[in-house]
């Protein structure tokens, strides 16, 4: 089994609700973002690539890629990073990490990756989000768990439902017959820095 | 290929090597900060923590029109989440980041905790407060309200609301207003388009649009004037749903807009020019009776006979006489339903007489006739005429859309497939608006393209999103007739009560305004020429009293700030308008701080001016109650009961037969005086009237007419001082200005900027981040600026929303003028001009 998202850039607007789903289902510290919205090309969020009238304008939710071939993985010298056996997703074991950020470096996808520099800050005084969630610390790295709270209770991650455009798909890449792998089988689609050679479990449909 | 740094949402090569770099500086100096005590302390709490939620389903409340329906997840006594929430029909539900952030918008320091006062001796605006009891409160607002009312009259008292509850609670204020009498403030936004489509197929001026979810059978969707894909992603939903079934979607703009990007096809059309080219599309549609002969004979008042002496139709009391002969007043001729009673002629093609419309089925569509010594035209032959003027080459010249691009519109219009023009309301903010909405109507009606499934105009949707009547009329509730009421002073028009605050004068009437009483709404920030509030209304009423749920700019210049509850706080209900549903909104919390919702305080102030009677006090659920109390939801099966239980119902139309206009819930009939769609209006007047003269001009809009725009289109004489369009769009992170303090759609969102065009911006040196002055003769504002290749050349655009609190300098809603279209009533934001100039540092 290995898990992993279809994301249908198609469909995409850039919305940016499964990102504030993604926040407060983790109860994430101010400034941190484990799903971010890209505008691909553009300077400013929103803000087409070209010059006008021909201009493109295309977005790109990014976030931990889960990678069959995980960077970050060989790096961690304590083994807080771990690619998860059953599922395929990449975790981060809080309570073995010890804030070395290798993880951090060795990983592509720059910015997927966050770590507390100092006691997590919040907005008010409400813990949001699903019970039971790791509690975020100081000195610690996190990214997406691509909701592995959930996933206990056979709920898809919080990032899938919201969607206003049913952009976003998730299941088992390793079963032909999810919506996921039929996505896949039948869309074009492109991977994020396929040459890192990290065989992400994203795939963005084109 | 790929990468972003962490502080924006860029995405290049280069930002993603210097982020990269800096990654591993971090990681190079991590040792520095040892073994985090997080390794040791970090909770896994997955097993740990049993379930122990409750969910309480409620809705949306803003006024973007989505009224998306949410799941308010609670534990111990707390909302912890919202999740998407489920309406009876998959197409209608879905969520957005601004529903999902409710939560924190509830618990968050920028909510208004309790009833503040402005510290005496400081000026309004100043941000100085002093925390008061809710009895000093009342006690003082009541006080003055009363010596008020006492010198000058309750018109003395101005109250208002908006759309900033978009629930049966933000009827209280309105109600208040009936109870105690005084004025209340006309709002004067968005009714323009509809205006124009009312003169057409009726149903006023929301009542245009079919039932969103019919669009998945559209074959042709052309956005016109709008961006759904950043403001109405629930209905872009539906538009995507009708891509996968094959439709082709265009879309009209002048500028790259995100949602012209998702379209197969994007026209690019000059500001200010779109009622030209729809102008041209009908003139280009009659010329060549490229229309639905068999519909337009059946469905439309093409072949009534217009009497060449007095411009109206011929009508059967023209020739049998009887007491309707002398009735052709204006109110009359526009009721629905008049042209039936008295009904119009036609020439019969069969026996080559007159005929009553409603007796012929064999109607002339052309021609000219004498009747009785009494010249006469069809209404068709009339519009080829008035049409001819309208060509596609001058609108292709004014417009900068090609001919063959305006004739590929016709073509679409006319190849017998159905055709959806969805519009929301950037148009409509432009001067002479309601023209292009009469105009795009006629050539709906005579394309068959307004109640055939997968057809229609707007956007609006269902006309059942406005607040439930009974909540507003104290009478029907509580069988009392407030003393007042007999009196009750008139709604007063925005745009002209602005000025009355300073002159005192209303309509040539004394109007002594010394008190403005205000919720559900921020009109210091939404009304235009933000300036007149400042000066004008600040610095001439005696009393300003808000009550809001956190610190807008109308609240800042206030005198007394009342804090509201949120939608989590109490149960409420709403009609929407993308969809057909009334909804239940469950009360998940009870109110935060000393916050009470609206109809408590104003039950306050009601009996603090002794109308204890007539306003008496309800419970929620009483409220409720009273909003559903009346027959059609009887008939629909909607009680109070029932809706708490399914959470949301249908109002109109079926699962499978979503409701049209002109549809069955008509019985095939358009609301209109003869029941079919007007494509000639016989006396056009203004939506308000409020001094203007809109007669010079509604006398000759019988048929559509180029109505030029005030300062943003080409030929704007402004242009040459103020050579900038300037629009204040709507953006995915607030609705009007609700959300603008939110912090996690800030964090997205940072702060005002200033779209400019890249050759504006190098014509005046400016940069991306260079801070800007933008400004004409009404007012300014300093921001920074960004270049945004989304925008053609002589068009800017600040988001709309942000507070004055929020520039470096003024506010972006100085810019816009405090004027209306003469006829359609409604501001015109978008048509403004400005300047902009690099503030050097």
């Amino acid at each position: 089994m290995r898990y992993g998202f279809a994301i249908d850039t198609k469909r995409c607007i850039g919305c940016h609700t499964c990102a504030v789903a993604c926040r407060y289902e983790n109860n994430l510290p101010k400034e941190v973002w484990w799903n971010r919205i890209m505008t691909e090309g553009g300077e400013y969020m929103d803000i087409p690539v070209g010059e006008f009238p021909n201009t493109r304008l295309s977005y790109l939710p990014v976030a931990c890629q889960h990678c069959e071939n995980p960077a970050c993985v060989k790096v961690c010298p304590v083994g807080a990073t771990y690619k998860d056996p059953e599922t395929g997703i990449v975790r981060q074991d809080y309570e073995k990490c010890i804030g070395c950020r290798m993880c951090m470096a060795a990983c592509p996808y720059t910015g997927v990756r966050s770590f507390n520099w100092e006691e997590p800050a919040y907005y008010t005084g409400v813990a949001f989000g699903a019970a039971d969630i790791p509690v975020h610390e100081k000195h610690v790295v996190e990214k997406c768990t691509m909701c592995w709270h959930r996933q206990a209770k056979g709920d898809q991650p919080a990032c899938i439902d919201v969607c206003p455009e049913r952009a976003r798909h998730w299941g088992d890449l390793d079963d032909p017959e999810s919506e996921v792998s039929r996505l896949i089988a039948s869309r074009e689609y492109k991977q994020l820095l396929p040459e890192e050679g990290t065989k992400p479990s994203v795939y963005y449909l084109v | 290929m790929l990468g972003f740094d962490s502080s924006t949402s860029k995405l290049t090569r280069r930002s993603f090597l210097k982020a990269a770099g800096a990654t591993s500086l971090g990681a190079a100096a991590a040792g520095s900060l040892g073994f985090g005590g997080g390794a040791l302390a970090a909770l896994a709490q997955e097993e740990a923590v049993p379930e122990n939620e409750e969910i309480v389903s409620t809705i949306c409340s803003a006024n973007c029109f989505q009224a998306c329906m949410l799941n308010a997840h609670v534990r111990d006594g707390k909302v912890v989440k919202m999740s998407r929430g489920d309406y009876p029909e998959e197409i209608y539900s879905g969520c957005c980041l601004r529903g999902l952030s409710i939560p924190e918008r509830t618990y968050s320091d920028n909510r208004l905790k309790y009833p503040l006062k402005r510290v005496e001796g400081t000026e309004r605006g100043a941000g100085e407060w002093e925390r008061i009891s809710w009895d000093q409160a009342i006690d003082e607002i009541t006080t003055q309200l009363k010596a008020i009312r006492e010198e000058y009259g309750p018109r003395a008292v101005t109250f208002g609301f908006s759309s900033g509850n978009y629930r049966g609670q933000e009827a209280a204020t309105i109600r208040l207003a009936f109870t105690v009498g005084g004025c209340f403030l006309q709002l004067m936004y968005d009714w323009a388009v509809g205006w124009g489509t009312n003169r057409v197929i009726g149903g006023g001026t929301f009542g245009y649009s079919n039932e969103p979810k019919d669009m998945v059978n559209s074959k042709y969707i052309i956005v016109w004037g709008t961006n759904p894909v950043l403001t109405t992603p629930q209905t872009w939903r539906i538009i995507l749903q009708a891509k996968d079934n094959g439709a082709k979607l265009l879309c009209i703009d002048p500028m790259r807009s995100a949602t012209s990007h998702y379209c197969d096809e994007w026209i690019q059309i000059k500001q200010g020019t779109d009622l030209y080219l729809a102008l041209a599309m009908l003139n280009e549609i009659v010329k060549e009776d490229r229309i639905d002969v068999e519909y337009v004979k059946r469905a439309t008042t093409a072949p009534f006979l217009i009497r060449q002496d007095t411009g109206l139709f011929l009508r059967r009391s023209d020739i049998e006489g009887g007491e309707l002969a002398d009735v052709r007043d204006a109110v009359t001729l526009n009721t629905a339903g008049s042209t039936k009673a008295d009904p119009a002629y036609v020439m019969n093609e069969v026996t080559g007489e007159i005929a009553l419309y409603t007796e012929c089925d064999t109607p002339v569509l052309e021609g000219e006739f004498e009747v009785r010594g009494i010249k006469v035209k069809t209404a068709y032959s009339a519009l080829k005429e008035h049409m001819a003027a309208y060509t596609v080459e001058d609108a292709s010249e004014l417009s900068g859309v090609p001919v063959e691009t305006i004739r590929e519109l016709v073509d679409i219009y006319t190849s017998d497939e159905p055709v959806m023009a969805y519009t929301q309301f950037g148009i409509d903010h432009y001067r002479g608006s309601h023209l292009w909405g009469q105009t795009l109507a006629i050539i709906a009606a005579l394309t068959n393209n307004l109640s055939r499934h997968g057809s229609g105009l707007g956007g609006p949707g269902c006309p059942k999103g406005a607040l439930a009547p009974l909540y507003v009329n104290p009478v029907v509730s509580t069988g009392v007739s407030p003393v007042d009421i007999a009196n009750m002073d008139p709604r007063l028009c925005s745009a002209a009560w602005l000025e009355t605050v300073r002159t005192g004068k209303y309509c040539g009437e004394d109007y002594p305004i010394k008190a403005f009483v205000g919720a559900t709404g921020n009109p210091a920030s939404n009304y235009p020429q933000q300036r007149l509030w400042l000066e004008d209304v600040v610095g001439n009423l005696d009393l300003i009293v808000t009550t809001d749920i956190e610190m807008t700019d109308t609240a800042r210049y206030s005198d007394y700030v009342l804090p509201a509850s949120f939608w989590l706080e109490y149960p409420d209900i709403r009609g929407n308008f993308s969809n057909p549903y009334l909804v239940y909104g469950g009360k998940a919390i009870e109110p935060l701080w000393e916050c009470k919702n609206d109809s408590e305080i104003t039950t306050l102030i009601a009996h603090g001016l002794g109308y204890e009677e007539h306003y008496p006090y309800f419970t929620d659920e009483e409220w409720i109650d009273i909003g559903l109390d009346s027959d059609e939801n009887r008939a629909r099966g909607i009680d109070h009961a029932t809706l708490k239980e399914k959470k949301a119902i249908r109002q109109l139309g079926t699962e499978e037969e979503p409701w049209m206009v002109g549809g069955f819930e008509y019985d095939n009939e358009f609301p209109t005086p003869s029941g079919r769609a007007e494509i000639y209006c016989e006396i056009p007047t203004a939506c308000y009237e409020y001094g203007q003269d809109w007669q010079s001009e509604a006398k000759d809009q019988q048929f559509p007419v180029w109505l030029p725009p005030f300062e943003n289109w080409p030929g704007a004489e402004i242009r040459s001082k103020y050579p900038l369009g300037y629009l204040q769009l709507h953006q995915r992170g607030r609705t009007h200005s609700q959300w603008f303090s939110s912090e996690t759609l800030r964090e997205i969102d940072k702060e005002p900027l200033l779209h400019i065009s890249r050759p504006d911006a190098e014509a005046r040196d400016i940069a991306n981040g260079d801070v800007v002055e933008v400004f004409n003769d009404r007012g300014r504002c300093v921001v920074k600026a960004v270049v945004d290749d989304a925008l053609p050349e002589a068009l800017c655009y600040i988001p709309k929303g942000w507070q004055r609190s929020q520039f470096i300098e003024g506010g972006y809603q100085e810019l816009t003028a405090n004027r209306a279209d003469a006829c359609a009533g409604s501001y015109v934001y978008y048509d403004t001009a400005v300047e902009v100039r690099k503030v050097e540092e």
